[in-house]
């Protein structure tokens, strides 16, 4: 560890967790979050020598995890079969509240990909509209149209359970 | 924020709650940087191989598209033949998963459009409330809630594609221009019978599109005896380890040169960006 930057080493120590939480939401799975994180930080720590001491190392990480997300699919797209998502029937071993966060995370896996990225950056990440739309390429409008359409969906995915967990 | 943003928050978070303990994201940093160092020299090693090999793959595509069989030829002319003039279209959305034998998550949506590509004209309208219009060389999205501003509906951007109606729906690929874009990929086309419709007649063609495990496309397209196309069903099927993952558009074509007209929203209703 001697050889990496401290102030990198702090940023890691500081923020990691925010970014696998967020990248579980992208991925469905903790073993997958975690590849995303780490290659995306060996990403970021080619790049660290070249940010600025004001820059904003949350931002510049986001969009390596989302681009690099996106790069797993294109590549599974061609010749990869899907892995790290959760069978149904292991959700039946966890606690309450873990098999609660899978079944959110199963609900949200079962989302179109633009659709899911734009929940967990509008909603997880509380990144603004534009922001989202900058990040992922697309017009503000489309995040709307996806917030929107993934929001219905999510809801109608969990059906009763949402209200029974939150007490809405 | 409104509630169901709140809970969309709270699901969220939820849904992270059970972070294993004593993940060590620096430790392994450590590790995933000495395997990017080991990887990135072994692909200088092979970079000056691959730049070889991807030329004589441009050389092989070239030859492929060369000799396109007839009946890929005729159905991809007859989509750019309706794409490239007015038409309504009718698109019936269907998707869902299988699941340890059980279908799960269906959803359906319906759309109904109109277009004039060659005067830049679009208007779409989907059953769960969506809307879209293209005209003036801007696209308007309808914004069911708008929250940041109240009232302003329909939100204005500069038409990326002129003549292509913006992608409202959250499919992966949605519009007819992509559709064909990926049948000109097609691998296999065959005649697959007699087609008809009201007040035309013609042939069904099939396709199918291997773009590689585990993703396969395939589907029809109806072709009237005038070389258009009448109607465009593509399904993507995506098998994964747990479960199988069916999306189906079916397109309908019609009413092709009918005058197409679309007006701008009202101004108070609309928010310009960027």
């Amino acid at each position: 560890m001697a050889d990496i930057d401290e102030r990198f080493a702090a940023y890691v120590r500081d923020r990691g967790e925010h970014h696998l939480r967020a990248a579980v939401l992208l991925t469905g799975d903790w073993h997958a979050a975690e590849d995303l994180v780490q290659e995306s930080l060996v990403k970021l720590y080619r790049a660290w020598p070249k940010l600025r001491a004001d820059g904003d190392p949350d931002a510049y990480l986001r969009r390596i995890m989302v681009n690099t997300r996106r790069s797993w699919w294109r590549a599974r797209w061609r010749r990869e079969a899907p892995a790290g998502e959760l069978p149904e029937t292991v959700m039946a071993d966890f606690a309450d509240g873990q098999a609660f966060a899978a079944q959110v995370r199963q609900a949200l896996q079962a989302l179109p990909r633009q659709q899911r990225a734009v929940l967990v950056l509008r909603y997880y990440a509380d990144l603004p509209e534009a922001e989202v739309a900058d990040l992922l390429g697309c017009s503000p409008g489309t995040v709307k149209t996806h917030a929107h359409r993934g929001l219905r969906a999510l809801r109608d995915n969990l059906g009763e359970d949402r209200h029974e967990r939150h007490g809405n | 924020m409104n509630d169901t943003e709140t809970e969309a928050r709270r699901l969220l978070a939820a849904a992270t709650e059970d972070m294993p303990p004593g993940a060590g994201l620096l430790d392994g940093f450590a590790a995933a940087r000495r395997r990017d160092r080991a990887r990135r020299t072994r692909r200088r090693a092979v970079l000056s191989a691959g730049i070889a090999v991807a030329a004589a793959s441009v050389t092989a595509v070239t030859l492929t598209i060369g000799s396109a069989p007839p009946a890929l030829a005729t159905v991809t002319s007859a989509l750019t033949r309706t794409l490239t003039q007015s038409y309504h279209l009718t698109e019936q959305d269907s998707s869902y998963y299988i699941v340890n034998g059980r279908i799960r998550y269906p959803a359906h949506f319906t759309c109904t459009s109109e277009a004039d590509p060659v005067r830049h004209l679009g208007a779409s309208s989907c059953s769960d409330g969506l809307r879209s219009r293209e005209v003036g060389g801007y696209s308007y999205q309808y914004v069911p809630d708008p929250v940041d501003h109240p009232g302003r509906h329909w939100q204005r951007m500069p038409t990326a594609s002129p003549g292509q109606l913006a992608a409202i729906n959250g499919f992966i690929a949605a519009t007819p221009q992509q559709m064909l874009a990926e049948i000109k990929k097609a691998g296999k086309v065959t005649v697959a019978g007699p087609a008809s419709g009201p007040g035309w007649t013609g042939t069904r063609y099939a396709f199918t599109i291997s773009p590689g495990a585990p993703i396969k496309l395939s589907g029809t397209v109806n072709v009237d005896q005038q070389g258009q196309a009448r109607a465009l069903i593509l399904t993507i099927r995506q098998t994964s380890a747990v479960r199988v993952f069916v999306m189906t558009q079916a397109l309908t074509f019609s009413d092709f040169g009918a005058p197409v007209t679309v007006t701008p929203p009202p101004a108070d209703q609309t928010l310009p960006w960027p």
